[in-house]
């Protein structure tokens, strides 16, 4: 005879008052967390390219493409920002200007003495 | 929301209105092999083609996996393939149970691809080892001139008793019948054996010696040799499609090698939760 599936089954948990066995949907309410934390991320995330009922409706696969695609979207968004900042504060630094850099150096200038006594 | 509000939006539903009934009919569908090829089913009924189109699954297929209500009545996996049949005429209860299993392996690649992880105790160290499957190459058993079979009524002469029976693979529906009668008779009667055999052999079973009568069946059953049994259940398995689920398994730690059945957790259906 053919293979029989048996069905989805949960895992069981030893109640640790009564000692009684019992259903354990811990896994099942994770999972299906993740699913709507997916959805939140595309709808919320998505820049208006989805809302909940679009992404509700989405084949699996295609949630998940979508989502690696904004989490790429994201992460390179976040890696520009960053640089952005970076070569913003470099730019922001106080400098001499380089003629004043260059008598400096030369000894052109002469600081006052501020020890001598008139 | 008032009740007249509540109508309006129903009657918008049902016009086809609102557009999110429009995204799931847009959904991409695949086409999909039943392994009876269509054979064992009467012509004009909606699997006599051998295909079956069935619709990507979807965030609205995955809260019926997680529904605690279908967990616990073991409807869920029936409630999630009669979603994603796309012809609504099919009635799942008339399908036979090896191309249910395709159907379930199907709906598996479709909606989480074709690796499933599963953790598996090797028989020979006892060691625990996580084991990626590819699905997709299970192929359909081969049952002998499959394409000359016109419908699903066969006949054998048992080796014993000579007996002429005409018998049927079991559809789902038969199977549903089998868990209720199996689990009557193990509520009425206080018994160490397993009516499992007996009972699907009973249902499977359409007339001995061209008697139809249920009760001559069931007696025929109840008082048969165990080597017409086993003629029985070896001719019924022989022309009983399904799909072949071996995998080559390999253990990490001894290397101790075996062809084995995939076994089916919880990660089938809910691959993240582990």
């Amino acid at each position: 005879m053919a293979s029989r599936f048996f069905g989805l089954q949960v895992n069981k948990i030893i109640d640790p008052i009564t000692g009684e066995e019992q259903d354990d949907y811990s896994e099942v309410n994770n999972f299906k967390k993740n699913i709507y934390d997916e959805l939140f991320t595309l709808s919320y995330y998505g820049n208006g390219g989805w809302n909940w009922q679009i992404a509700f409706a989405l084949p699996i696969h295609i949630r998940k493409y979508c989502l690696r695609l904004l989490k790429n979207a994201k992460e390179k968004e976040i890696k520009e920002i960053e640089e952005n900042n970076k070569s913003n504060s470099l730019n922001k630094v106080p400098r001499m200007p380089s003629s004043v850099n260059s008598a400096l150096n030369k000894s052109a200038i002469k600081t006052p003495n501020f020890n001598k006594k008139y | 929301m008032n009740i007249e509000e509540n109508k309006s939006i129903k009657e918008q539903l049902n016009s086809g209105q609102i557009p999110t009934r429009q995204i799931y009919e847009d959904v991409p569908t695949e086409e999909i092999e039943l392994p009876s090829k269509g054979k064992y089913y009467p012509a004009g009924h909606p699997l006599s083609s051998g295909k079956i189109l069935l619709r990507y699954p979807t965030a609205k297929d995955e809260d019926i996996l997680t529904s605690k209500n279908l967990i616990q009545k073991g409807t869920v996996i029936d409630v999630f393939l009669q979603s994603i049949i796309v012809d609504k005429s099919i009635n799942l209860n008339d399908m036979l149970l090896g191309d249910k299993n395709a159907l379930i392996i199907a709906s598996r690649i479709m909606a989480y691809g074709k690796d499933y992880t599963v953790e598996i105790d090797c028989p020979s160290c006892s060691y625990k080892n996580s084991v990626v499957i590819d699905i997709s190459q299970f192929e359909p058993k081969e049952v002998e001139n499959i394409d000359s079979i016109t419908a699903n009524d066969f006949e054998v002469v048992l080796p014993a008793s000579k007996a002429t029976v005409r018998f049927k693979v079991l559809t789902q529906a038969d199977d549903k019948q089998a868990d209720a009668i199996i689990k009557q008779i193990k509520k009425s009667v206080a018994t160490q054996s397993s009516p499992e055999v007996t009972t699907r052999l009973r249902l499977a079973i359409l007339s001995v010696n061209g008697n139809e009568d249920r009760n001559e069946i069931k007696r025929f059953v109840d008082t048969m040799l165990t080597l017409d049994s086993k003629a029985l259940r070896d001719e019924i398995y022989k022309f009983s499609p399904d799909v072949n689920m071996k995998f080559k398994f390999q253990c990490e730690e001894c290397s101790y090698e075996e062809e084995m059945t995939m076994p089916i957790g919880i990660s089938f259906f809910w691959p993240t939760s582990k």
